[in-house]
């Protein structure tokens, strides 16, 4: 009887272990909750919609339009001056190596993220089904998306076409077309990089294939739009020095969004609006769980204020301001000190004039919460409902107007017509400053032609997007020096152009590095 | 494969159930101790050969049914000298034990319920007794496992009371999946993690440490291997306290005393910095010292009129002690009250404690409760149930920060303000508020003091950890244990950001809510066998499986917008900002066995084997074996050695085993997409990962030899370990390039070697006959970590340059300073040539050392003497150097309006010709054509040797006769201090930290006194 009981046990004992190992690996089944698998992430019309919402919020990275595409060019330009207050800039200001753009990762991700979703699109087989116009939709989104990339990425770590310094010259950057799926895509991934030609090519060719698939900017600058598309067309075609198609897209926008263009007397308020509506496209940051915060985001970039006006509260860090280059371009005279020198940056810091440029309403002085007070930028201020919460514009509908301008003014230019030029540059003015319609500007710019021109149409860029991100990518793309103390950057410097990752030049023996790293 | 693999497992089952019953007859008797003959409770009778056994009750009388075949009884007593009795004809044995002073007798355990006499143990395993932890002001285990046993090197990231420890077991054998042992309570294998978000919660710290009897930590892999795929990285076992047959014993015990600052950073004092950044700015700018000296007290330090003081009034400027402001005496206070006892049917242990830790930081505590229930009741001659049950709960306050270089973190901030900042105002408010009109000069610009006070952050974690079991003996030779745990954990915090403080000023208040869970639930069915054959032949066998599951669930939340700093709960928010909530999950079934062989207690040899299956692998490599094996031989016990008198103990062991490492993410294996991205009010996601379904186990092959000898009655005695670890298929992160829309996905790649020895002496240096004793244990280990391989012929891991084949993990790679040109006070580097220059770049960077020490250890002095105790530990480390970020803060020495440490204003270059190596002051740190002298080199790397009195107790145990008179059955007071002192040449803060030391809360030093009373 005893012998049974323990042989009954035992068999139970055994019986049991023979069950939960025949069902083991059932029994080690377990999935993820927050995340979807691979295969079949994007199987539904409405995680294609999440997966291009999720490239878009790439674009608010602080390496990309978060900050950097639109801080570093001020910093590393002549526009920027270094407050060190928190230390940050003071590098990029001084032209340091490796103190330089850093976006090259988040761009390849978004671009990978683009090339998966385009390749998800024509295998979607839902009810439903796709309908063409969705189809556009997603994929012109998609398609401008990767041409703002690729341009971005191409204009940072790239010389321009027709500037570049041929012995200095390492090409473009990698062209990826292709979405990565499996573990050997990956690895097998070792790219060289392809000529500025080349990618310069993919971007018209984006942009042009958005431009036939998206429709009409109304209301929203954050999503894609065709404008959109046919504004950064004509940007992409200036760098490239195809002065034709760069007038020819800013002719497009112009007919059908030229009104846009704010009066002087609106300039001041269409910034202190949530959407600038001067915007043809914008990086969006909605709510405050997008907030880049106190460290890094725009408004505490460039300004210690909270509130305009108010010299009291003090918010951000104001890391990079004007230079005196950039106020006296402003129309801004600082009252001087004993020795001569500007009181920026003293305390007694007083701003002694301004020009009848109302775009020198966006530069005060910031607080004197952080040390002694500079004159600091206000177009970053927290407009969305929180301080550090700001739409960033990428394409303005002035940016039209100048690209045609220089287009058109440009040595050279197949499409030179200097007054059509000047007419735009008068447009601009026009809606700039509160007087010039009486003022003697507008009789001598009348006389403007060659060079004169060309410059006087440069330096309205200078103003009309400081601190905006185009300045250093201004100056780079038509070669010139970067005029700055303590030191200038000639243009030969290698330092005009970044190291490339090391990490990626060390997995990837194709990969050639910029000249000087 | 992996069925037959199965079918083996279930083979060996039914070998080990094949054997027969046999009538019982009853043997009783009384155990007494030789020296008093006193009956000894709680003594255990074991029939030699099986598990049969019983414990003596209170008196020292036993019963005891054993087999008929049944010739020897053993009695093991902790503390005294194992017996062995013939049985013969007898019904009633009565016999006495004596003390024992040797200490290779005691038991040790070694996974899965497995009881081990030293002699018969085949591993590398080191011991910790409850009376070399007990007592001392640590509120985590693992702390006090700091210098007691070779080869453990532990290191406090910082001074948090049950904040993060690193373990180490014989160097790092992983480089990037975890390299944690694993820690099993009473059989229940625990999860360590810390969730919290707010502070650092050690889960570790859940248990009183003077609830454990004894701490094992298994280093080879061999012994470990039971344990398979969790222990690559060792396993530390611990047990607690059990009850004891006889009368109820109370004892209570209660210790209290202080926390204290180890040291204060010797910073500069207001007219010491007004001079440094009047350098500093003067050297960038040639304005003139006078004009930039009237700029730096009037601009930035905004001392008012500034411009026109006179040297007299600069002399009599005003200093402000802010690390003064933020550090605290602490309060240090633990009671226990347990209660012991039970009969021979049926034994409890219960106990209660209640600790409360407070730093030499303010705003920095711990409290615990605990309850603790064990019982262990014979159902049965054959069926004994046991369950033990820890409830615990401990809360944390959380200061601002806990590291890091935010402005408002008091740890940070406290040594770099500008020491001109007044604390307080005249009417007793602080001084600097937003919106008060002052303001608060430098970079470092808020009023940590107030932001301290202001803001509130707190923790709480609940724990169960708990376990019940039944053991049957099926037949006198063999039982089946089946055995449930469970580890259940509720972590809480909030965060409350004061609108009165910068972070949450403009937002007018952040609150902050988390909540996670979880639930780790064991269970494992095993058979312990274990027979004498013609008493030569010992075989000892364990076979089982086990299913462990490990669930974390959690919520998090935040909102903003509060009326005043009067209202600090969610729902007072105006407005919502976040709701997230996450799961994870992971599954491990496994089936395991070990055959120990003992021939005459001579040879030994022990098999283990381990398969293990796990969720976080991938699918084509989910299942690992894991198999080991060990040789003993009991060198001393052999016929030519017994003449050998004065040694007493020698014993020589060969193990070869593999063990596993799993610690990666659960869902490491997988393909994802991931949610979170946000853009203009819609929700996206993005590819996150990329599936690897080959992925599997890091595998760590260890050989080990060891040799455990004992001199002159084990007056000398001792272990020599050596090994050689080799961490195979390591668990990495393989780069891919970025241009693949990666980083990198989990992978299976590169080699690892540690290889290592390990001394442990135990002298008993003085046994005189008036009673005074002097003990001494000393260990050290060396540690000698080597990449071997990467993949794809790398020598460098591409994503971190201090992975590099040929030299340890933790190496640095980076330019040498060359010290200061003597003309200018410019700071200067190496090429790679070994040339001078102002500007170093990447292909100047060599190694100039590792983050891993070379030797480490401890020495632990006991004297006694009638009653009194005395007994001090040091602990020490040789051969890392660290890189700490509080101390570059420090040495900027004006590079930005913050303060610095006054050994760099001392040595500054000022003059032509100076023999320095810091250099002369300069405004934001970079001369023209030169770098920062604070990056990167040579230069921010500084040895962290030291020498450390960890503890030091003196105790005094009441003699007998008073004990009587009193009524009590024993009576101990006791003072003990901790970190009491430091031998090293470090500028920072305290050489003992592992990370980059930024902001972090410091360690203090502790005094305490207690008393201790059984009755």
């Amino acid at each position: 009887m005893k012998m049974n009981i323990k042989y009954k046990l035992s068999s139970i004992a055994l019986l049991a272990a023979a069950l939960t190992f025949s069902s083991c690996e059932k029994a080690l089944e377990v999935d993820p909750r927050q995340s979807v698998d691979i295969a079949t992430a994007l199987n539904s019309r409405e995680n294609v919609n999440a997966a291009i919402t999720g490239v878009y919020s790439r674009l608010k990275s602080a390496r990309v339009y978060g900050r950097d595409m639109i801080a570093l060019p001020e910093a590393l330009s002549d526009n920027g001056r270094a407050t060190n207050r928190s230390g940050r800039f003071v590098n990029e200001s001084n032209n340091q190596p490796n103190a330089h753009f850093i976006h090259w990762q988040n761009y390849y991700y978004a671009i990978n993220d683009i090339n998966l979703a385009l390749e998800a699109i024509p295998n979607l087989n839902v009810t439903p089904a796709v309908t063409d116009a969705e189809k556009a939709t997603w994929e012109g989104q998609l398609q401008f998306l990767r041409a703002l990339c690729y341009f971005d990425l191409v204009r940072s770590y790239a010389y321009d076409p027709g500037t570049a310094i041929s012995s200095q010259d390492k090409g473009g950057v990698p062209l990826l077309l292709n979405g990565v799926k499996t573990l050997e895509d990956a690895v097998l991934r070792l790219p060289a990089r392809s000529s500025v030609a080349d990618v310069y090519k993919q971007v018209y060719a984006d942009l042009q294939a958005a431009e036939a698939k998206l429709g009409n900017l109304t209301t929203t600058p954050s999503i894609a739009s065709k404008q959109a598309a046919q504004g950064l067309l004509a940007r992409v075609a200036l760098y490239n020095k195809d002065y034709a198609t760069a007038k020819e897209y800013a002719d497009k926008v112009i007919a059908t969004h030229g009104s846009r263009l704010l009066t002087a007397g609106g300039y001041v308020n269409g910034w202190r609006n949530r959407v600038n509506p001067e915007s043809l496209f914008e990086v969006a940051f909605t709510i405050n769980a997008e907030n880049i915060g106190v460290n890094e985001s725009l408004q505490t970039s460039f300004t210690t204020i909270v509130i305009a006006g108010n010299r009291s509260q003090t918010g951000g860090f104001g890391d990079l301001v004007p230079t005196e280059a950039l106020l006296t371009d402003l129309g801004i005279v600082m009252t001087k000190t004993a020795t001569g020198a500007s009181t920026s940056g003293t305390a007694a810091v007083a701003i002694a004039s301004r020009s009848t440029d109302v775009r020198n309403l966006l530069y005060e002085i910031g607080t004197a919460g952080r040390g002694a007070a500079f004159v600091e930028t206000t177009k970053f201020l927290g407009k969305n409902g929180s301080i550090n919460l700001d739409n960033v514009p990428v394409l303005r509908i002035s940016d039209m107007f100048l690209i045609r301008a220089e287009a058109l003014s440009t040595p050279g230019s197949p499409v030179l017509d200097e007054a059509a030029a000047r007419l735009d540059l008068k447009k601009i003015k026009e809606n700039r400053y509160t007087d010039y319609g009486a003022s003697t500007a507008a009789v001598s710019d009348l006389l403007l032609s060659g060079q004169d021109l060309l410059n006087e149409i440069i330096r309205q860029r200078r103003i009309e997007f400081a601190f905006e991100g185009h300045r250093f990518f201004d100056l780079k793309r038509l070669g010139r020096d970067i005029v700055k103390s303590p030191a200038t950057l000639p243009f030969s410097d290698y330092k005009i152009l970044p190291s490339l990752p090391v990490r990626e030049l060390d997995g990837n023996p194709n990969l050639v590095n910029n000249t000087g790293y | 494969m992996r069925k037959s693999l199965l079918l083996t497992f279930l083979f060996l089952l039914a070998f080990v159930v094949q054997t027969y019953a046999q009538q019982n007859r009853t043997v009783s008797g009384k155990v007494t101790d030789q020296e008093n003959g006193q009956g000894l409770p709680g003594v255990a009778v074991l029939v030699k050969g099986t598990t049969i056994g019983t414990a003596t009750n209170t008196d020292g009388s036993y019963t005891l049914s054993v087999p008929a075949d049944a010739n020897t009884l053993v009695f093991r007593f902790i503390g005294y000298v194992a017996k062995e009795v013939a049985i013969g004809s007898q019904t009633s044995i009565n016999t006495t034990l004596a003390l024992d002073n040797k200490q290779l007798s005691e038991v040790i355990v070694t996974g899965y319920g497995t009881v081990q006499t030293k002699r018969d143990a085949v591993g590398a395993i080191s011991q910790v007794a409850a009376k070399n932890i007990e007592n001392k002001p640590m509120p985590s285990l693992d702390k006090a496992l700091q210098g007691q046993a070779a080869g453990v090197l532990v290191q406090a990231n910082n001074g948090i009371p049950g904040g993060a420890i690193n373990v180490r077991i014989r160097g790092v054998g992983s480089i990037q999946a975890g390299t944690q042992p694993l820690y099993v309570v009473d059989g229940v294998q625990l999860n360590v993690r810390s969730d919290a978000s707010f502070t650092q919660s050690n889960p570790l710290a859940f248990l009183n440490p003077n609830d454990i009897l004894s701490i094992e930590v298994l280093k080879d892999a061999a012994t470990a291997a039971i344990y398979g795929a969790q222990a690559a990285n060792g396993v530390v076992l611990i047990t607690t306290k059990k009850g004891k047959a006889g009368k109820t014993v109370f004892t209570a015990n209660a210790y209290g005393g202080v926390s204290a600052p180890l040291k204060k950073l010797d910073v500069l004092n207001t007219q010491d910095y007004i001079q440094m950044r009047t350098e500093a700015t003067n050297n960038a700018n040639r304005n003139g010292l006078d004009a930039n000296r009237q700029a730096v007290i009037g601009t930035e330090m905004r001392i008012p009129d500034g411009a026109t003081l006179t040297p007299e009034q600069i002399a009599a400027l005003p200093t402000y002690d802010w690390q003064d402001a933020v550090m605290q005496t602490g309060k240090i206070q633990n009671y226990e009250l347990s209660a012991s006892g039970g009969n021979d049917k049926t034994t409890f242990y219960i106990a209660g404690s209640y600790n409360l830790n407070e730093a030499m930081f303010k705003k920095v505590d711990f409290r615990r409760g605990t309850a603790k229930m064990d019982l262990t009741h014979k159902a049965t001659d054959k069926l004994t149930l046991a369950s033990s049950v820890n409830l615990s709960s401990f809360s944390q306050k959380a200061p601002f920060a806990t590291d890091g270089s935010s402005l408002g973190n008091p740890a940070f901030s406290s040594s770099l303000i500008i020491p001109s900042n007044r604390i307080y105002n005249e009417d007793g408010s602080y001084f600097g508020m937003l919106g008060s009109g002052q303001t608060f000069p430098g970079i470092l610009n808020q009023n940590i003091v107030a932001v301290n006070d202001y803001n509130d952050a707190s923790q709480r974690n609940n724990f169960v950890v708990g376990n019940i079991s039944a053991t049957y003996q099926i037949i006198p030779s063999l039982s089946f244990k089946s055995f449930y745990g469970l580890d259940y954990r509720i972590v809480q915090g909030r965060s409350y950001r004061d609108p009165r403080t910068s972070d949450a000023y403009a937002r007018k208040g952040l609150g902050q809510v988390e909540s996670t869970w979880n639930t780790n639930f064991i269970t494992s069915q095993t058979l312990n066998y274990n027979q004498t054959f013609n008493d030569q032949h010992t075989v000892t066998a364990l076979a089982g499986f086990e299913y462990k599951t490990e669930q974390q669930e959690g919520i998090f939340t935040s909102a903003d917008g509060f009326p005043s700093p009067e209202f600090r709960y969610l729902n007072s928010a105006a407005n919502p900002l976040s709701a997230s909530e996450f799961f994870t999950n992971f599954k491990r079934i496994s089936g395991f066995g070990r055959v120990n062989y003992s021939f005459g207690g001579k040879y030994l040899v022990a098999v283990t084997a381990r398969y293990d299956g796990s969720s976080r692998f991938g699918t084509n490599n989910q299942f690992g074996l894991f198999p080991s094996v060990q040789l003993g031989w009991n060198v001393s016990e052999e016929e030519f050695l017994k003449s050998v008198d004065f040694l007493s103990f020698l014993k020589l062991r060969a193990s070869y085993g593999t063990t596993g490492n799993d610690q990666i993410s659960n869902f490491a294996s997988r393909g994802l997409y991931g949610s979170g991205a946000l853009y203009n009010g819609s929700a996206g996601i993005n590819p996150s990962q990329l599936p690897n379904p080959d992925l599997k186990w890091e595998r760590n092959e260890t050989v080990n030899l060891g040799l455990d000898f004992g001199f002159f009655n084990d007056r000398i005695a001792g272990t020599i370990e050596v090994y050689n670890r080799m961490s195979r298929d390591l668990l990495l992160d393989q780069p891919v390039s970025w241009t693949a829309g990666y980083g990198a996905f989990t992978s299976n790649v590169g080699e690892l070697r540690n290889r290592g020895i390990e001394l442990e002496i135990r002298t008993a240096n003085i046994q005189s006959a008036g009673g005074f004793t002097w003990n001494t244990n000393f260990n050290i280990a060396r540690n000698e970590n080597e990449v071997m391989e990467l993949y794809g012929g790398l020598d460098v891991l591409p994503s971190d340059n201090t992975i590099r084949v040929g030299y340890p993990v933790g190496t640095i790679f980076t330019q040498k300073y060359a010290g200061v040109n003597p003309a200018t006070g410019r700071p200067m580097f190496y090429d790679i040539n070994d040339n001078i220059t102002y500007t170093p770049v990447l292909a100047d960077r060599r190694i100039i050392g590792d983050t891993q020490p070379e030797w480490y250890g401890g020495l632990t002095n006991t004297f006694a003497f009638k009653g009194f105790e005395l007994d001090f530990m040091f602990q020490y480390e040789y051969g890392r150097i660290q890189s700490d970020g509080q101390l570059n803060f420090l040495s900027e020495n004006g590079n930005r309006q913050f303060n610095t440490l006054q050994y760099f204003f001392d040595n500054r270059w000022t003059t032509p010709g100076q023999i320095t190596s810091v250099p002369r002051p300069y405004n934001n740190g970079i001369e023209p054509g030169g770098v920062n002298h604070v990056s990167a080199s040579s230069r921010i790397y500084n040895k962290v040797d030291y020498i450390r009195l960890k503890s030091i107790t003196f105790a005094y145990n009441v003699p007998t006769p008073f004990l009587q008179f009193a009524r009590l059955s024993s009576a101990k007071v006791y003072a003990q201090g901790s970190n009491l002192f430091t031998y090293d040449d470090f500028k920072g803060y305290d050489p003992e930290f592992f990370g980059s030391a930024t902001g972090i809360i410091p360690q203090g030093k502790n005094y305490t006194v207690g008393i201790q009373l059984g009755f």
